[in-house]
């Protein structure tokens, strides 16, 4: 039965559509519904992280997409990070505007310990002010690492023969709190800044660094 | 729909997946660390100062003693058990696993300071020995071979003879600075990067989970470009994370100074430092070695900061000839 529970809880998240990039919910334009994004900055690591993302006008806009993420280091994409998801906008009040975003988020991790596929998820609400050419807003969220799969390399296993490989649960979690703000460059680009910090859930021990600065750029077509 | 119908076929192969497995909880005993002496009774141990120490011993028990001390805070003696072959130049050599290191028991961090690392291993001494006349060593190795000196300076009649192996700094201001030139970030590098990217998929409070993150994370000690010179990862039981974190922090809101009776130590000490750890250097060991009145400096060629693994040839020759003119 707990093992049922835990399933579900990985079901949910993963069923999860969401996106977590920033968006100028008053920049967008219906002739321009495809968004390709760059940021660079620091998000547990130096990272480096591209997206393509499409908006949608139902009974709201909506945006999703898919974006990759990954750390710096001579080694490609032995650490990387998918996030496929979607924001909404929820609140459209004279400029004030609150955004409601949600990911699904796959991480892998490898050393010469260790290999990790991780699933996870990335709740978060972004509520300020939009005018068409900027943007300044607050950000709150979580982001899960809701269930990770360990495989450990031969080395670790020669130092404790008895550990485990397998499905482990739960492993990681961290809320996020900062400020976003945009400028819109032309018809098409936009300037983003994303400065903030992480608290670890319950009592968990807080990251290394745990602050995240990203720049970006964003072309609408 | 077909979006919603996409999503419900990922949620059916997920499902699918995962019910084939058994989900593993990572606080759980024994599945990613190794379990400690008081959950193992099997595994070698004495009980001295309110605490269970995981410890072993080789030699005669009335040969002069060598104590070993491994580093951190919160490492452990694994990597230091070539020591073991001094049992053959006629010395008991004694091995433990610092309080809530390595398979010691653990504690919660509240307990930390350094005087009770002092009191241990005064207790440590203590239980082996057998009569007062018994000669006692100390061999240590980076944190171990500064908790090595703070005995010394608490006690400098106690001890025959010193091998020290890089201890970071005497004092705390130059053991910081020590570990800023060994750990500092950089921001393109695959090691930093590896070391902070774990904080989005591990998180956790418990001892277990905490003493498995900081194992993953000690790979640093010993990746591509590590500073201090280690070329490749070395044998360790467990990583106690806690220990470290709240030794470090104990030192850090009460800085120490382990040199200001060292002047009464006239003893000669040997102070090896390794010739690929860039953070340390002969410099450093200099200034550090200088709080000694007596102290013969050594560098141990072809080895980083873990010498008795990695240097072990070379120590030992240097080693057994300081040890023997002790004896």
């Amino acid at each position: 039965m707990k093992n049922l529970a835990k399933l579900m809880l990985v079901v949910v998240a993963l069923a999860n559509a969401g996106y977590s990039q920033n968006v100028n919910w008053r920049s967008l334009r219906e002739d321009q519904p495809n968004i390709i994004r760059f940021n660079f900055g620091y998000d547990y690591g130096v990272t480096a992280q591209l997206g393509y993302n499409r908006l949608f006008t139902m009974i709201r806009p909506v945006v999703v997409g898919l974006d990759l993420s990954v750390p710096m280091g001579n080694v490609l994409l032995d650490d990387f990070k998918v996030r496929l998801g979607g924001q909404m906008e929820i609140v459209d009040l004279d400029g004030f505007s609150a955004t409601i975003k949600i990911s699904s988020v796959f991480r892998r991790y490898q050393t010469q310990l260790v290999r990790i596929a991780s699933f996870g998820s990335d709740f978060g609400l972004v509520a300020g002010y939009y005018s068409p050419s900027w943007y300044a807003a607050g950000e709150f969220g979580f982001d899960k690492s809701i269930t990770s799969y360990l495989k450990h390399s031969d080395v670790m296993k020669a130092y404790f023969p008895g550990i485990k490989d397998g499905w482990y649960i739960p492993s990681g979690g961290n809320y996020y709190y900062g400020i976003q703000g945009g400028k819109t460059i032309g018809d098409s680009f936009d300037l983003s800044l994303r400065l903030g910090a992480t608290t670890a859930q319950d009592h968990d021990e807080n990251a290394v660094l745990p602050y995240y600065a990203q720049l970006g750029l964003g072309m609408r077509f | 729909m077909k979006n919603l119908l996409l999503v419900f076929v990922a949620a059916a192969m997920a499902a699918i997946t995962f019910s084939s497995c058994e989900i593993l909880e990572p606080n759980d005993p024994g599945l990613l660390v190794p379990l400690t002496v008081d959950q193992d009774p099997s595994l070698p141990s004495i009980a001295v100062n309110g605490t269970q120490l995981h410890s072993e011993t080789f030699g005669n028990p009335n040969d002069p003693m060598i104590v070993v001390l491994h580093g951190g805070p919160g490492g452990d003696y694994r990597s230091m058990l070539n020591c073991s072959k001094f049992s053959a130049d006629s010395f008991l050599v004694v091995f433990y696993d610092q309080r809530g290191s390595g398979l010691s028991r653990r504690h919660n961090k509240e307990i930390y300071t350094i005087q009770l690392f002092i009191d241990d291993l005064d207790a440590v001494i203590n239980y082996y020995r057998r009569n007062p006349n018994q000669k006692v060593i100390l061999i240590g190795q980076s944190w171990g071979a500064m908790l090595a000196t703070a005995y010394i300076n608490e006690h400098p009649g106690a001890v025959s003879g010193v091998v020290l192996m890089e201890p970071g700094g005497l004092t705390w201001h130059d053991a910081e600075e020590y570990i800023k030139r060994c750990r500092s970030l950089k921001p393109f590098d695959e090691t930093s990067n590896d070391y902070v990217y774990l904080d989005q998929i591990l998180t956790g409070d418990d001892h277990n989970e905490l003493d498995y993150k900081a194992a993953l994370q000690a790979a640093a000690d010993y990746s591509k470009g590590n500073r201090v010179g280690n070329p490749g990862p070395y044998p360790f039981w467990r990583k106690g994370a806690v220990c470290n974190s709240a030794a470090t922090e104990y030192a850090r809101n009460h800085p120490f100074d382990f040199t200001t009776n060292l002047q009464q130590f006239t003893t000669n000490v040997l102070f090896a430092y390794s010739q690929l750890n860039e953070a340390y250097g002969k410099a450093h060991a200099q200034m550090v070695s200088s709080a000694f009145p007596k102290a013969q400096l050594v560098e141990i060629m072809g080895t980083g900061h873990e010498i008795p693994y990695f240097g072990w040839n070379r120590f030992y020759a240097v080693a057994r000839t300081y040890l023997n003119t002790i004896k």
